[in-house]
């Protein structure tokens, strides 16, 4: 049994200084049929929560392997984009463009674009299952939730349903996926998954500690990490359809105050929170709910403007 | 004529307004689309529009132009609005990419809700243009591009008078660009491209308004008075003729040969420094002969990254085959 740290990508900068996304292998002796399973963290640098999963589970990954209990072999990228999770932004501030979206048969003469390429056929060298770790953008917060395009429901709901989400959203293709690293992985037969949890900038321990729970879960259960006595309990998901979530959007612009807080089951008419005018001029608008359901996606940065989304609701199975 | 889009609220001030152009002639009903500035920082967009409108507004009252609308000339000089406002090439705010946000959405964040507004109304039209600078730290001679040079495209090119058309590869995000929107239908559209993001280049706005408007000429979205004859001069290159020069090294790039020079093999285009020794430690040629299409104004410079395009002769075509 082994556990190596490998260079997938070197970035070397003008300075002399470089950066480069490292790979740690748990490689047990592999049983046969025992799959290989990814894990990547950071393609947006301000994404820090699956950052700290990684971590996390490699501390797991490493009592597992003392224990001759790692039966597959499990590969962790968890800065895939080192220099923007350096900066806190999204996209590496050089190079400004965004990482996940430089994967595919497309080209580019960029320089992440090469990189994407790197990272991409290394994954693909060594992955039987991938899960791509993503927290939420500037604005929303959200519950652990893994997204699977409806094209690859069928095939990605089953494995999804491991992993200890809350929600598992089951949404359209928009062409902007299709430049994602999720996406093609998808189209060369190796199952992605991508979770989605917490607000960038931000650790959210609860959720992180839920997920790297499912992650574990998800080994043991592919055949990856031998499986113990004790199951734990493993939450199973609201799976939602692409009509059976709802987006409440601002009506206006202002400073929004949520009045409740993220998870809650709420019924329609609840308030939500209102949005306030910054100026003073105008009285607060209260924020209700349309539907019934769980709030699984909650605004927390106060600045928003108008049609921009304050929540989403996972509607009851009875109004579905 | 001006029309409202779309408005948003603010509360710091007035609202946010999208707006379209509209200039309709009494001949044919061919519409004929402008997209300007789909991001903050394309100040040369926002310089053609406005030349264009200024245009387009004076014949439509001047009885006695020499030249008159026929058809239908839709323009849009900005397609994120707020960027615009600040210079930057995308809201700070969200960082939404304007030209990563198509075909748009009505629910979705304002560039997402602009970029529907827009595609819902280039949906249909005839035949497009989209104003460009160069990529962000590089400068492009004025030039076309497209995906696929189909006979219309090339009528186009031809009538312009601009010297280069390239063919390019589509790039991994392309169909959430508004660009694709046409090329996925087939319709006749074209790139323009020129200058730097940042900056505003007299000399590529002059020959962006009076390319574009020869275009329309072409078309007969616009008459004139005397015959209008294509220069036909445009050289047509594939991406096959494209050489991407990159530096081996990191440090710090200057250049020594502009966009839009026609170099000999061999020739400079610049050399790069170590900015810890002060000493060349790459210098950077022409691999062959060619025209410099790109060339990067960043001196900061990673390895590997490009440094120029050059548009190389061999395997080159000239129109009409």
């Amino acid at each position: 049994m082994t556990d190596s740290i490998q260079t997938v990508a070197k970035i070397e900068s003008p300075l002399g200084s470089f950066s480069e996304i490292k790979r740690w292998t748990f490689k047990g002796k592999r049983k046969k049929g025992a799959p290989r399973v990814s894990i990547v963290a950071g393609l947006h640098g301000n994404e820090y929560d699956g950052v700290y999963i990684c971590n996390q589970l490699k501390q797991s990954l490493s009592r597992h392997e003392k224990q001759g209990s790692i039966e597959g072999e499990v590969n962790i990228y968890p800065l895939a984009n080192p220099e923007a999770v350096l900066a806190g932004e999204r996209s590496a501030p050089y190079f400004a463009e965004d990482f996940n979206r430089q994967f595919g048969p497309y080209s580019s003469n960029t320089l992440p674009h090469q990189i994407a390429e790197i990272l991409f056929e290394d994954i693909h060298n060594r992955s039987d299952y991938v899960f791509d770790l993503h927290a939420s953008n500037l604005h929303l917060e959200e519950l652990p939730q893994i997204r699977i395009l409806e094209k690859h429901k069928s095939r990605l709901v089953p494995l999804a349903r491991l992993c200890n989400t809350d929600i598992l959203w089951v949404h359209p293709l928009g062409p902007v996926f299709e430049s994602t690293l999720a996406y093609n992985l998808n189209s060369k037969n190796i199952p992605a998954i991508v979770i989605e949890t917490g607000i960038c900038l931000r650790i959210n321990q609860q959720h992180c500690f839920q997920i790297v729970q499912g992650l574990l879960n998800f080994l043991r259960e592919t055949g990856c990490l031998r499986r113990q006595d004790n199951k734990p309990f493993i939450k199973t998901p609201l799976t939602l359809n692409p009509d059976q979530a709802i987006i409440v959007q601002a009506p206006k612009s202002g400073l929004f105050i949520p009045r409740i807080d993220l998870g809650k089951n709420i019924e329609s008419g609840d308030w939500i929170g209102e949005l306030i005018d910054p100026v003073g001029e105008q009285p607060p608008e209260p924020i209700h709910s349309p539907a019934s359901g769980l709030l699984f996606t909650l605004r927390q940065h106060p600045m928003t403007r108008q049609g921009a989304t304050l929540a989403r609701i996972a509607l009851k199975t009875h109004e579905n | 004529m001006k029309i409202n889009l779309l408005t948003f609220d603010s509360p710091s001030g007035s609202p946010t307004q999208l707006h379209k152009f509209l200039w309709q002639g009494k001949g044919l009903q061919d519409t004929f689309a402008i997209v300007g500035a789909l991001h903050g920082d394309n100040f040369n967009a926002l310089k053609i529009c406005s030349q264009l409108i200024e245009f387009f507004d004076r014949i439509e009252k001047d009885e006695s132009a020499d030249c008159k609308i026929q058809g239908k000339v839709l323009l849009f000089p900005t397609l994120n609005i707020q960027a615009s406002q600040t210079g930057q090439m995308v809201w700070p705010a969200d960082g939404l990419n304007s030209n990563l946000s198509f075909p748009g959405s009505r629910q979705g964040e304002q560039e997402e809700q602009m970029a529907r507004a827009v595609y819902e109304e280039i949906f249909d039209v005839n035949a497009g243009i989209v104003i460009e600078s160069g990529s962000r730290h590089y400068e492009d001679v004025p030039h076309l591009k497209c995906h696929k040079a189909h006979s219309e495209e090339r009528k186009m090119a031809f009538a312009s008078g601009l010297s280069i058309m390239r063919e390019i590869e589509p790039s991994p995000a392309y169909k959430a660009q508004l660009f694709s929107q046409w090329a996925e239908r087939s319709a006749p559209a074209l790139i323009l491209s020129g200058g730097t993001p940042g900056l505003l280049s007299q000399s590529y706005c002059d020959i962006a308004f009076q390319g574009i408007l020869k275009i329309l000429l072409s078309l007969k979205i616009l008459k004139q008075n005397t015959k209008f004859e294509a220069e036909k001069r445009t050289t047509f290159f594939s991406s096959r003729q494209e050489t991407i020069i990159r530096c081996q090294r990191p440090g710090l790039f200057q250049s020594s040969a502009k966009a839009g020079a026609n170099l000999k093999q061999g020739e400079a285009i610049g050399n790069i420094t170590d900015p810890l020794t002060g000493k060349v430690i790459e210098e950077i040629i022409a691999p062959e002969k060619g025209t410099l299409v790109t060339v990067r104004q960043l001196p900061i410079i990673y390895k590997s990254e490009p440094v120029a395009i050059l548009m190389t002769e061999k395997k080159k075509g000239l129109w009409p085959f």
